[in-house]
């Protein structure tokens, strides 16, 4: 077993859930590797001080509250009323949800401008939107919007997995009842009009479906790599004021993955290679030749280097030249969805910063505190989304290539 | 004996309030708990397990029992955690004064009590140190602190988590590896400044 192999099956093999194969093969390998054993030591202790963490208690008014919340709705037996109309729901973060409804409500109105054009005022606005028009991509909304109906209406074959804890029925339930006074994500281009960071768009089965839909192009996926240098990705969603905002506008939720149809691959491949003559040298050159950099020397001839996805088969290819090479494990973790998730919030969040920034120099209804407050959330939160996908695509961008070498 | 979750859920479904009193006061320090260790911040735990109860109280109709009432209670949790952390950009805790004023006591008592009483350092230290793990969790991206939170607050089981995250129980397996790792590193270099006291100094 591979360095990488066992790094990751420590996890699992602290909770028991290795096959007894892979199991004995991670006991006798920490029986005889220290640094594993260590490595393997400190993940116990921090995972018991996890679980050691004392359980807290609410304050004494705490059910009593909840109790009155309750008591304004319908008794559970009942027929739900409509969730918006819930006076209950309402705890801390209505007000935001009300306030990001203004916001909507403005970006409505800006929408209608940018599409229809206003009387007398029609240079103005369509120097501030400008960038969104840029591709003239508006008509195309409506064909996605029948996308998106279609990809909902499957909702029910991609929930195989649900049942492996939980009835899907629950999800839905859940979901139904997450975001009181909020407005489903999925129904095409209105969706596009929510601005509140609320927890309709988060929860939403639908949000996650669309981005679980098969996705098996993989050819593409590395196309699309190919003259992607490391960390473009995210220019390019942060881009949206220059121009992603109008696919965003055009496209309403339909997320970019399943536009470009490219599946977010974490690569992990092992490989033995046989030279006969020490090859170290040479591997580093390959690896930097190729855009990667060797990122551990894990000892005992192991080799572990990151190539940009679109390179690894150039890089396995030119190992393979080198001499001997067999392949001894390929790993692909696919996260789309997570990635789907964080993008799809970017764009999000990045409509609102427009929403109201045009807010903000338009005498409003909302008050203009409110909306720089807005403004100062969105952003936090737009730095934070920003740093999330980062991470997530710095894994994605680059294959890691374990090489053990004889 | 107290009525089962079955038969209090049952009862609540008849428009017992009575019996969502006892389910609430049965499950809140569980519920409070997973949402504190969640935001790391006890205004906004309490907010959030408030939700996590309304809801909870609004989906109740349509569970029908396929799972366990604790475990379906605790996927609704998680799902609202899950919500409420992009409905808000991360803060800086505080919540080491507010641990220590509203919960401290027992906190220390609960961790530490098992044998006796901690002297005062020793309950200090324990303090400082459940701080400390805290901070590393509201450090993580969200989805590693959430996966943690299931696996080691909710103690869920990787079925489990699989159902609530809607993913296979590989990549529930690759997961939780990747944030306990995170985890860790986040811990290494945090502990610096609590190196002299820390038990897991290396």
């Amino acid at each position: 077993m591979q360095y990488l192999e066992i790094q990751d099956l420590l996890s699992p093999y602290l909770d028991g859930v290795l096959n007894s194969s892979e199991g004995e093969e991670i006991s006798a390998h920490l029986a005889a590797c220290p640094n594993c054993r260590a490595e393997f030591e400190i993940l116990c202790e921090l995972v018991d001080a996890l679980k050691a963490l004392p359980e807290l208690s609410p304050s004494p008014e705490f059910s009593a509250q909840i109790l009155k919340n309750v008591s304004n709705l319908p008794p559970a037996a009942g027929k739900s009323r409509p969730l918006g109309a819930s006076p209950g729901s309402f705890t801390r973060g209505s007000w935001s949800r009300v306030v990001a409804l203004a916001a909507a409500l403005v970006f409505t109105v800006s929408m209608t401008v940018l599409m229809y054009g206003m009387p007398g005022k029609r240079e103005n606005v369509n120097q501030l939107f400008q960038t969104l028009i840029d591709q003239g991509q508006t008509d195309r909304g409506v064909i996605l919007s029948d996308r998106d109906k279609e990809v909902a209406d499957d909702h029910p074959n991609n929930d195989s997995n649900a049942g492996s804890g939980l009835e899907s029925q629950h999800y839905a339930d859940i979901a139904d009842i997450t975001a009181p006074g909020s407005v489903a994500p999925i129904s095409g281009m209105n969706s596009t009009l929510l601005p509140a960071p609320g927890p309709a768009y988060s929860s939403s089965p639908g949000g996650e479906i669309i981005s679980s839909e098969p996705l098996n192009n993989v050819p593409s996926n590395q196309e699309n790599f190919k003259d992607s240098t490391p960390g473009s990705i995210i220019p390019q969603v942060m881009a949206v004021k220059e121009g992603n905002i109008s696919r965003n506008v055009a496209y309403g939720n339909v997320p970019a993955s399943i536009q470009d149809s490219a599946q977010k691959i974490i690569h992990t491949t092992s490989l033995h290679l046989d030279a006969g003559y020490d090859v170290q040298s040479k591997i580093k050159d390959l690896a930097r030749s190729n855009g990667g950099q060797l990122s551990g020397y894990s000892g005992g001839g192991v080799l572990v280097m990151k190539v940009p996805v679109g390179q690894y088969e150039n890089v396995v290819n030119s190992i393979q030249d080198l001499g001997q090479m067999t392949l001894s494990k390929m790993n692909r973790e696919d996260v789309s969805k997570e990635y789907t998730v964080y993008e799809t919030r970017l764009k999000e969040l990045a409509l609102n910063e427009q929403i109201l920034l045009v807010a903000l120099e338009k005498p409003g209804p909302s008050p203009a505190s409110d909306t720089q407050a807005q403004l100062k959330e969105v952003r936090e939160d737009l730095e934070y989304q920003k740093k999330q996908l980062t991470n997530l695509s710095s894994l994605v961008e680059y294959s890691t290539i374990e090489l053990r070498l004889d | 004996m107290q009525p089962s979750d079955d038969i209090l859920v049952k009862r609540i479904k008849n428009g017992d309030m009575d019996a969502f009193e006892l389910l609430v006061r049965r499950y809140e320090s569980k519920v409070y708990t997973v949402a504190y260790r969640f935001l790391g911040s006890h205004a906004d735990a309490s907010d959030l397990a408030q939700e996590t109860f309304l809801r909870l109280y609004q989906a109740l109709p349509s569970f029908r029992g396929e799972s366990s009432f604790l475990t379906w209670l605790y996927s609704v949790t998680a799902n609202a955690c899950r919500d409420e952390i992009r409905r808000k950009q991360r803060r800086p805790v505080v919540s080491w004064e507010n641990e220590v004023l509203n919960n401290g006591s027992q906190a220390v008592s609960q961790a530490l009590g098992r044998s006796r009483m901690p002297t005062p350092e020793e309950a200090a230290e324990q303090n400082e140190f459940n701080e400390l793990i805290q901070q590393c969790l509201n450090d993580l991206p969200e989805e590693q602190r959430l996966i943690l939170v299931m696996r080691e607050i909710q103690g869920l089981s990787y079925g489990e988590i699989a159902g609530v995250l809607e993913c296979s129980l590989g990549t529930v397996k690759s997961r939780l590896s990747r944030a306990r790792r995170a985890f860790k590193d986040t811990y290494n270099s945090k502990r610096e400044p609590f190196g002299q006291r820390s038990r897991l100094a290396r």
